[in-house]
């Protein structure tokens, strides 16, 4: 039971772990892929007997040298031509994993069955409900709120707290939407592009504007843009300057609600140049 | 279930719950990775995913040279490998860890414990050891923490050796991997085993040929070092010369961390130093003389030898404090024992004595959970520059070199995912290019040439630049115009 549990968990975690990782289910199993299978099937074969060791010590075992059997095969893989990756990495371990299963299972049926090691877990719902002694039954349940309570810290822990920060962000990008081409010699009388983008993690929601300026010149001005917490705006923002000159500094002015300092400041340097 | 295997199971699960919140505690308030070096593991991690290979372009030096065979890989392939099979951000992963580890450790202590009767202390001790920034712990997510589980691990295997052969193949590959991962703990584990074997062949009544098995292991234990050596043989090598002609290294002063442990722990563990010696048995003798020749060897190794390298002595109390707690763990042990056989020719007379232990163990934890409070951990960045960064990682060219405070620098490259920084320095503007770099932002960063030569294209700074060849995409991020 124990080896076959182990197997169909690591093949419906590998296209889990392709199609659908970051989920949590690829997330439980993934870390009994990596943590526990390779160490408990290894031990599994080299200790098929029940008297070998106790289920405690198994499980421990599991643990403790998966820790030393993932390195070895990243080792391996690493002097392959395939190189450590998605595949390569789940492939390995799924290789392995079966291989091991298979010895363990191939030594345990070679013993008597008295032998052979099985996990047992004797706990039955009716007699729960029957003839157990309250204490035992109060026990249980107390079993049970431990575990919940040990996997509720876990969850907690893979939670990231929520600090309290309140900031916006607010950037610019290449008139493709890429951090390239951005303007940098403009024909007088011609429009630039860049985009320009907003998020807003002000925990509240903000009227954003732009204004464009060039030396003390307002050149352009975008908005009201108004943004929810967590909300994003980005957009292609048009301006032409007015004047012939170079290293024209072009400032994109982003203010909150009706302040009347801007927030933020993002600075594009351009040569402008006249019509030939 | 017996009753008494469920109050059993109740106190395990409860014990790990415990080791999940201890490794988590530091992290209460904050989002991120709380050390320098997890940041650094993180940034390799990364590197080798990106590059699939174990030698890869230093994502800390601009790229410019090739991390070949590093002593740490182990760790690299284990943390990459729970990335790919989970597919979860590291972010999740890097909080998640150190509390499963810990939650492991723990778990494999009750494991080896439980034969000889205090496996459920040895596990609640074993969750007490203290994280500082200067000597690391189980609450970050670094090599060393990993390297812990193999004591009592190979404890365990040790232990079934003295019936067969057969857990022997298991202890060279555990240390072969340890090596791989965090060679000082391989030294340290190593060294406990070899203490313990030494005692089984001499002062164990089992035939000799038992013992065989034992032997062949103090040999294999050595042998089983090589791998590091072929691994990276220049490292190695560089070590050993630290070890003999460096002669004395000025080590700064670090306070004994045992108080942080809280003294009811300590209490124990002197406690139960003295029911082990006056039990005897070489099973007692193993443990006690490792621990305390670790003990000693940290206590007194910067007093009086100061000889490199110095990260033996910084790590080592890890591993005492983990031994420690094994020892504390019998003698709580042992208390229980002595007080239930005196109490128990009273009807209801174990009630008392439980109350006691229970009290005990209430105190140890509020006293040890006081020690955590004191410490103060690394806030490296903080939400915005998060944000800062990933937009960087996201929009900015893959390749690109960044110029950034060289202290901040550990966290770009783990969350920006694929990019370099010009140099990462563990000290904020402590070094001279530290110094060198921040007065070339705070004076604008006007010259351009600066930044070709050191194939920089990108940078962070905390200082209005005033260059025309830069680009302000975002607050605080330039980028060098193409063809400037």
């Amino acid at each position: 039971m124990d080896l076959v549990a182990m197997v169909v968990a690591s093949l419906v975690l590998v296209p889990l772990a392709v199609f659908w990782g970051g989920s949590p289910v690829s997330l439980v199993l993934g870390l009994v892929f990596a943590l526990f299978s390779p160490g408990y099937s290894l031990v599994a074969a080299i200790f098929p007997k029940r008297d070998d060791l106790d289920i405690v010590r198994r499980l421990a075992l599991g643990f403790g040298l998966s820790i030393a059997v993932v390195p070895l095969v990243g080792v391996v893989l690493n002097f392959t031509p395939w190189g450590i990756g998605l595949y390569p990495v789940l492939i390995a371990l799924l290789v392995f994993i079966l291989a091991a299963s298979a010895v363990a299972w191939y030594l345990r049926r070679r013993l008597p069955p008295e032998e052979r090691f099985e996990p047992r877990f004797r706990f039955s719902l009716s007699g729960f409900r029957g003839r157990q002694h309250l204490w035992d039954k109060v026990l249980l349940v107390l079993l049970v709120v431990v575990i919940i309570g040990a996997i509720g810290v876990l969850v907690y822990v893979a939670r990231p707290p929520a600090v309290a920060t309140t900031f916006t962000e607010f950037y610019m990008l290449g008139p493709e939407g890429r951090a390239a081409d951005y303007p940098d010699v403009i024909v007088l009388g011609e429009e630039a592009t860049v985009t320009l983008g907003i998020i807003n993690h002000e925990q509240e929601i903000v009227d954003y504007h732009i204004k464009i300026v060039i030396g003390e010149q307002e050149v352009g001005e975008v908005g009201t843009i108004t943004l929810a917490h967590g909300e994003e705006w980005e957009q292609p923002v048009s301006f032409a300057p007015v004047e012939v000159g170079e290293a024209q500094k072009v400032d994109f002015q982003l203010y909150k609600g009706d302040t009347s300092n801007a927030s933020h400041i993002l600075d594009l340097w351009v040569d402008v140049v006249g019509s030939q | 279930m017996k009753r008494a295997s469920l109050i059993k199971a109740i106190l395990l699960v409860a014990i790990i719950g415990l080791a999940f919140f201890m490794a988590l505690y530091p992290r209460l308030d904050y989002p991120y990775p709380l050390h320098v070096d997890e940041w650094m593991h993180l940034g390799y991690t990364n590197q080798i995913l990106n590059t699939g290979h174990l030698n890869f372009p230093h994502p800390f030096q601009g790229g410019q040279w090739e991390v070949e065979g590093h002593p740490e890989t182990g760790y690299y392939i284990w943390f990459g490998t729970s990335l790919l099979a989970t597919g979860s951000p590291w972010l999740v992963l890097a909080r998640l860890m150190p509390a499963l580890v810990l939650g492991i450790i723990a778990f494999v202590a009750y494991a080896w414990g439980r034969k000889r009767g205090f496996g459920l202390e040895a596990a609640f001790f074993a969750t007490f050891i203290h994280t500082t920034i200067r000597f690391l712990g189980p609450a970050f997510l670094v090599p060393v923490t990993l390297g812990l589980v193999f004591f009592p691990m190979c404890l365990i295997l040790l232990e079934k050796m003295e019936k067969d052969w057969r857990p022997l193949p298991l202890i060279v590959i555990s240390l072969i991997a340890l090596f791989l991962t965090h060679g000082t703990t391989a030294v340290a584990v190593g060294f406990v085993l070899v203490v313990y074997l030494l005692f089984y062949l001499t002062l164990s009544k089992n035939p000799i040929r038992r013992m065989l098995p034992s032997l062949t292991c103090i040999l294999l234990i050595p042998f089983s070092g090589l791998v590091i050596f072929i691994w990276n043989r220049a490292f190695v090598l560089r070590e050993i010369q630290n070890i003999i002609n460096a002669g004395k290294i000025p080590l700064p002063a670090i306070p004994v961390p045992l108080p942080q442990l809280g003294y009811i722990m300590i209490a124990l563990a002197v406690i139960g130093f003295g029911f082990m010696i006056a039990r005897g048995g070489w099973r007692n003798y193993a443990l006690l003389v490792p621990t305390v020749i670790l003990l000693f060897f940290v206590q007194f190794y910067r007093q009086w030898f100061e000889i490199g390298p110095d990260i033996l002595y910084e790590r080592g109390w890890l591993y005492v404090m983990l031994l420690m707690a094994f020892i504390a763990g019998y003698g709580l042990s042992q208390l229980r024992r002595l007080s239930l056989d005196f109490f128990k020719r009273w009807r209801w007379g174990a009630l008392p004595v439980y109350v006691a232990l229970a009290l005990v163990v209430v105190f140890a934890l509020v006293l040890r959970m006081d020690g955590y409070a004191k410490e103060k951990y690394y806030h490296v960045v903080d939400v915005p520059t998060y944000h800062d960064f990933k937009w960087m990682g996201e929009e900015l060219p893959r390749d690109s070199i960044v110029l950034i405070n060289p202290y901040v620098a550990w966290a770009y490259v783990p969350i920006s995912g694929g990019q370099y920084v010009y140099t990462a320095k563990a000290y904020p503007w402590g070094v001279e290019e530290s110094r060198e770099i921040a007065a070339f932002m705070a004076t604008g960063a006007t010259d351009t040439e600066y930044l070709r030569e050191r194939n920089v294209n990108i940078i962070y700074s905390p200082f209005p630049l005033k260059n025309p060849d830069l680009v302000e995409v975002r607050d605080g991020v330039y980028i060098l115009r193409e063809g400037s």
